[in-house]
C-alpha cells in the first residue's frame, strides 16, 4: 500500500518532469533555430542601416537647387548679365568650417559643382564656367580622355568666383549628437571684392544614440 | 529512452551549428590576424595586401578592418589610401543605429561579435586623430581641425552627463587632440582660437606647457609624430563573459622618452618629447554597458542551469535525467552565447609624442631614438620655410632605417602630400 502510494505520487511528478523537459527541449530547439536564422538573415551591412548628422545627398540636392534658383533670380546678377553679357565664373570648393565634420575634397567640390551643373543646364547663355585651377590640373593629370575640361584656367580670366563656406554648431554626448548647419554661398567680383549675390541654407540634424551605439 | 534520444537528436544540430557560429573564426578574420602579424613584423606591404580586400566588405568588421588598413597605409605613407580607410571608419563610427534590427538582437542573444564593431571611445578618438593627422600632413587644415574636434567628441562617451567635471576629465586624458586642434587653427590663420586652445591645453596638462607655446608652434617648421609602445589589449575574466583592458599603466612600466638627433647633433627636446597621452590609462575608463549586463546575466544563468542539470541527470528517474540533459543543453547554449567581444584595434601605440622643431629651412637627416635601441632614421626630411611639414614615425625592431625622403608612395607625386 505504501509502495503504491509512492508510485502514484511519482507518476504525476514524472509526468510533470516529462512535460517540462519536452517544453524545455522545444524551447532550446526553437531559440537555437531563431538565433541561427537571425545570424544568417537578420544582419544588415555596416553601411546600410545607420544614419548620422552629416550633410547628405538630400541636402546636396535641396541646397544646390535652392542656391541655383536664388542666384539666377537675383536682380543684381540679372543686371550684371544684362550689362556685361555672360558672367565668367570660377567654382571654388567649399571651405569647411564645420565643427567636427570632415568634408573630403570630392564632396567639397561637389557642393559648388552641382550649382554650376544646374545653372549650365538651365541658363547656359548666362554664365561661362571656368574650372578651378587645382581641379583642372587634377583632372588633366588623371588623363581623363573624352571628358571636356573646358578652357584652361590660365587661358581665361574669371570675373567672378562662386564660393561657399559651411559652418556648424555640433554637440555630442553619451545620448545624442546634434548639428546645426549654416551653408553660405557667395558670388564675388574678383576685381572689386564685391559680393554680387549671397544665399544661405540652414538645416538642423539630430541623431539619438541607442543600444550598441 | 527513445523519446529522449529523439529529443537529443533534434536539439543537437541547431545547438552545434550555433556554437560553431559563435566559436569559429571566419576566413576574413584569419586573414586579418595574418595582416596584424605582418604589420608587427614591419611588412606593411603584405599587411596592406591582406587587409585591402576585407576592409571593403561591409560586414561587422568593416570599421575595424578599415582602422587596421589605415594604420598600415599611414605607416608606409600611402596617405590617400590611409585617408580613404579612416574616412570609411569615421563615417560608420559617427552614425547611430548601425546595429539596429537583427544585429542588436543577435548581439544580445547569440554572440556580441555580430554587432558592427565601432570600438571603444578611445579607439574612436584615435580613428579621428589619425584622420586629422593625415589631413594635417597634407596641409588640409580645415578638415584636420574638424577631425581633431571630433576626436574630442568621441571621448565624451566616457563622461557622465550629470557631472560637468567629467567632460574635463575625459578631455584632459586626450590633450593630444587639443594640441593638434590648436595647431590647425594657427595654420588656418585664427591665432585667437589657437591661443584659447593652447591655454586650455596648459590648464589641463601644466607639465606639457612648453608644447603649447603659441609662438614656438607658429615658428616650428617640422613636426615629428612619434609613436611608442603597445596599446591596450582586451582581456576577458571570469568565464569569458567579462571584458576589460590591460595591462594597467603601473604594471606596464614607464613610457620611454625619445631623443631626437638632427644632422648628427642631438636636439634639446627635454620639455617637448613628453607623452601627451597614455592609451593604457585611457582604456581603463571603459564604461559598463547594457550588453555587458546581458552577457553577465546569461553567463550566470548558464552556470546555474548546468549545475541544476548535473544534479538532475544523476537521478535514477528517466524523466529527471531527461530534464537534467535539457538543463545542461540550455546552460551550454547560454554559456556559448555569453562570450565577450574581444575584437580590438591591435595597431594602436601606447603613446604618441608630438615634437615640433624649428630647423633651418632645407633638408635634414633626422633620427628618433628610444632607450633600448628602438629608433628610426630618415634622410633628407624637408623643413620648409613657411608652415610646417609633418612626419609620422613608428619605430619597431624591423624598421630602424635609414630611409630616404620622400618614401616610394610619395615619389610619384600622386598622393599630393605636403611633405
Amino acid at each position: 500500500m505504501h509502495t503504491d502510494n509512492n508510485q502514484n505520487r511519482r507518476k504525476p511528478n514524472a509526468a510533470r518532469f516529462g512535460r517540462f523537459s519536452s517544453a524545455f527541449f522545444i524551447c532550446v530547439q526553437l531559440s537555437a533555430s531563431v538565433a541561427i536564422s537571425l545570424f544568417l538573415f537578420g544582419c544588415t551591412s555596416a553601411v546600410s542601416s545607420g544614419h548620422n548628422t552629416a550633410l547628405d545627398s538630400i541636402d546636396l540636392q535641396a541646397m544646390t537647387s535652392q542656391m541655383a534658383a536664388s542666384m539666377l533670380a537675383s536682380p543684381a546678377v540679372q543686371a550684371q548679365i544684362a550689362q556685361t553679357g555672360p558672367l565668367r565664373v570660377v567654382c571654388e570648393p567649399v571651405e569647411n568650417r564645420m565643427t567636427g565634420e570632415v568634408l573630403p575634397v570630392g564632396q567639397a567640390q561637389a557642393y559648388t559643382a552641382q550649382v554650376r551643373a544646374l545653372l549650365s543646364e538651365h541658363a547656359p547663355d548666362k554664365f561661362t564656367w571656368i574650372m578651378n585651377r587645382d581641379e583642372f590640373y587634377a583632372l588633366r593629370g588623371r588623363e581623363l580622355a573624352g571628358v571636356p575640361l573646358g578652357p584652361s584656367p590660365d587661358a581665361v580670366n574669371p570675373q567672378y568666383a562662386l564660393a561657399a563656406r559651411f559652418d556648424s554648431l555640433t554637440q555630442e554626448n553619451v545620448k545624442e549628437r546634434s548639428s546645426y548647419y549654416l551653408c553660405v554661398y557667395r558670388l564675388t567680383d574678383l576685381d572689386h571684392r564685391r559680393v554680387l549675390w549671397s544665399g544661405e541654407y540652414r538645416v538642423k540634424k539630430n541623431a539619438v544614440k541607442g543600444f550598441l551605439d | 529512452m527513445l523519446q529522449l534520444r529523439r529529443r537529443c537528436v533534434f536539439s543537437l544540430p541547431p545547438l552545434l551549428i550555433l556554437m560553431a557560429l559563435c566559436g569559429c573564426q571566419s576566413a576574413a578574420e584569419a586573414q586579418a590576424d595574418q595582416a596584424v602579424a605582418a604589420y608587427f613584423q614591419g611588412d606593411y606591404e603584405q599587411a596592406r595586401t591582406l587587409l585591402d580586400p576585407i576592409a571593403r566588405k561591409t560586414d561587422e568588421n568593416f570599421v575595424l578592418n578599415n582602422a587596421r588598413l589605415g594604420s598600415t597605409t599611414l605607416a608606409e605613407y600611402h596617405l590617400t589610401d590611409a585617408e580613404d580607410a579612416f574616412l570609411r571608419a569615421y563615417e560608420v563610427i559617427n552614425s547611430v543605429g548601425v546595429n539596429n534590427g537583427g544585429r542588436s538582437l543577435g548581439a544580445a542573444l547569440i554572440d556580441e561579435k555580430i554587432k558592427v564593431w565601432k570600438g571603444e571611445p578611445f579607439e574612436r578618438a584615435m580613428v579621428n586623430f589619425y584622420l586629422g593627422l593625415i589631413y594635417y600632413m597634407q596641409h588640409d587644415y580645415g578638415n584636420a581641425r574638424a577631425a581633431f574636434e571630433n576626436a574630442l567628441f568621441k571621448l565624451r562617451d566616457y563622461a557622465d552627463t550629470d557631472k560637468p567635471d567629467s567632460f574635463t576629465q575625459a578631455d584632459s586624458n586626450f590633450v593630444l587632440a587639443y594640441l593638434m586642434l590648436a595647431k590647425s587653427w594657427q595654420r588656418l590663420g585664427e591665432p585667437e582660437k589657437a591661443q584659447s586652445l593652447f591655454d586650455q591645453f596648459v590648464k589641463l596638462r601644466p607639465d606639457l606647457a612648453a608644447l603649447a607655446d603659441a609662438r614656438f608652434n607658429q615658428n616650428a617648421n617640422l613636426l615629428l609624430v612619434v609613436e611608442w609602445g603597445q596599446g591596450p589589449r582586451k582581456q576577458t575574466a571570469f568565464d569569458g563573459s567579462i571584458v576589460g583592458f590591460g595591462p594597467k599603466p603601473e604594471s606596464a612600466g614607464p613610457i620611454y622618452l625619445p631623443r631626437v638627433i638632427v644632422d648628427g647633433q642631438p636636439v634639446d627636446t627635454e620639455f617637448l618629447a613628453r607623452p601627451p597621452v597614455d592609451l593604457l590609462a585611457l582604456a581603463q575608463d571603459r564604461r559598463w554597458q547594457d550588453i555587458d549586463t546581458i552577457r553577465a546575466v546569461k553567463s550566470a544563468l548558464g552556470s546555474g542551469l548546468i549545475a541544476a542539470g548535473a544534479v538532475e541527470s544523476m537521478q535514477r528517474n528517466r524523466s529527471q535525467q531527461e530534464l537534467g540533459l535539457a538543463l545542461i543543453a540550455g546552460g551550454l547554449l547560454l554559456k556559448a552565447t555569453s562570450q565577450a567581444d574581444i575584437r580590438q584595434w591591435e595597431m594602436l601605440p601606447r603613446t604618441v609624442f608630438l615634437i615640433p622643431l624649428h630647423l633651418t629651412p632645407g633638408a635634414h637627416d633626422v633620427t628618433v631614438q628610444f632607450p633600448g635601441g628602438l629608433g628610426q632614421t630618415w634622410r633628407h626630411l624637408i623643413a620648409p620655410e613657411k608652415t610646417d611639414d609633418t612626419y609620422y614615425i613608428r619605430p619597431t625592431p624591423w624598421n630602424a632605417g635609414p630611409y630616404q625622403w620622400p618614401p616610394p608612395p610619395l615619389r610619384s607625386g600622386a598622393a599630393s602630400a605636403g611633405p
